[in-house]
């Protein structure tokens, strides 16, 4: 639903105090509520299916790339914004939107820190990595496995050579910006027995850092904690190259 | 009924486009929402895709709101 021209527009409900600065608001008054929710610490949620190019259906949760770039870029440029918060809780998805937010979210210059929730199952493992520094619930899990397509790629099916150079890409990402080591990372993805009917793994909290896939067992208390220290680093001047 | 495919089960059965143009994308005092048609000039909040957490404790923005609506 890109910005056109019936695009609707919404007034509030009346109720509390609250909606009498809606009100003035709607008068043309400046921005009230904006002040008190300055936050130094923004967060992004990755949750249920990352959506490529086609869009799923209504009732799934969704992650959407068009939604959350913009979003990485508004939190980059934003000068008030030092810190990014991911949770993670997603099934995977699309390949490509998911190595996309993944190499967004690596490139970014400020702190950031993700939490595994729940799932980080397929492309999440990426995105999951990509943050300077990762924490993982003792109970989340992830499941590494080999990509799985259609064969349609951009409409047209594609060679075995080119889903294998896809594949190499996530493993080359994955291995770039954890401690995993591409044989581990390999011997996982194509381990028989762990999944049914399938090979891969399904990795769960502890193991996930024992493999050096995720930094360390945690929720958002620590996570939060990380990720202000990586902000007192980064302006004491030393944050210049943070590990990973 | 059971599919032995790699198909996608979006491609197999598409969903109909009604239930998407229900839904938009709006803004509302600078907070972006994902909002569905429930009625007549009446809809109803069904994600705050924000990455502010300050925004997820503001009341008038709660999913599940309803929320007047007029096309503009």
């Amino acid at each position: 639903m890109n910005g056109n021209a019936d695009q609707p527009t919404v007034q509030p409900v009346e109720k509390g105090s609250e909606n009498v600065v809606d009100k003035i608001q709607q008068l043309g008054q400046t921005n009230i509520p904006q002040m008190d929710q300055e936050t130094n610490i923004h967060c992004l949620t990755i949750i249920g299916q990352i959506e490529g190019h086609i869009q799923l259906p209504a009732q799934n949760k969704t992650t959407k790339y068009e939604h959350i770039i913009p979003q990485i870029v508004a939190i980059e440029q934003n000068m008030k914004i030092e810190g990014l918060l991911v949770i993670l809780n997603t099934v995977g998805g699309d390949v490509e939107a998911g190595l996309a937010i993944a190499e967004m979210l690596a490139s970014l210059t400020k702190p950031t820190v993700s939490i595994v929730l729940g799932g980080g199952h397929s492309i999440g493992v990426p995105i999951a990595v990509s943050c300077d520094y990762s924490f993982i619930a003792e109970t989340a899990t992830m499941t590494i496995h080999p990509i799985r397509l259609t064969g349609l790629v951009i409409g047209v099916p594609q060679t075995f050579e080119y889903l294998d150079k896809m594949q190499e890409r996530v493993i080359s990402f994955v291995t770039k910006h954890s401690n995993i080591t591409e044989d581990k990372f390999k011997e996982l993805m194509f381990s028989k027995g762990n999944l049914t009917r399938d090979i891969g793994t399904n990795v769960i909290g502890q193991d996930a850092v024992k493999y050096g896939l995720i930094d360390e067992i945690g929720g958002v208390g620590s996570a939060m904690k990380k990720l202000n220290e990586l902000i007192l680093e980064r302006k004491n001047g030393k944050g210049g190259d943070i590990l990973q | 009924m059971i599919l032995y495919t790699t198909v996608p089960e979006e491609l197999i059965f598409p969903s109909d486009q009604e239930a998407f143009q229900k839904r938009h994308i709006i803004e509302m005092n600078g907070i972006s929402l994902l909002i569905e048609e429930t009625g007549e000039n009446q809809c109803q909040i069904v994600r705050v895709l924000s990455t502010n957490p300050n925004h997820y404790l503001l009341e008038s923005v709660f999913p599940g709101q309803k929320v007047p609506f007029f096309r503009s």
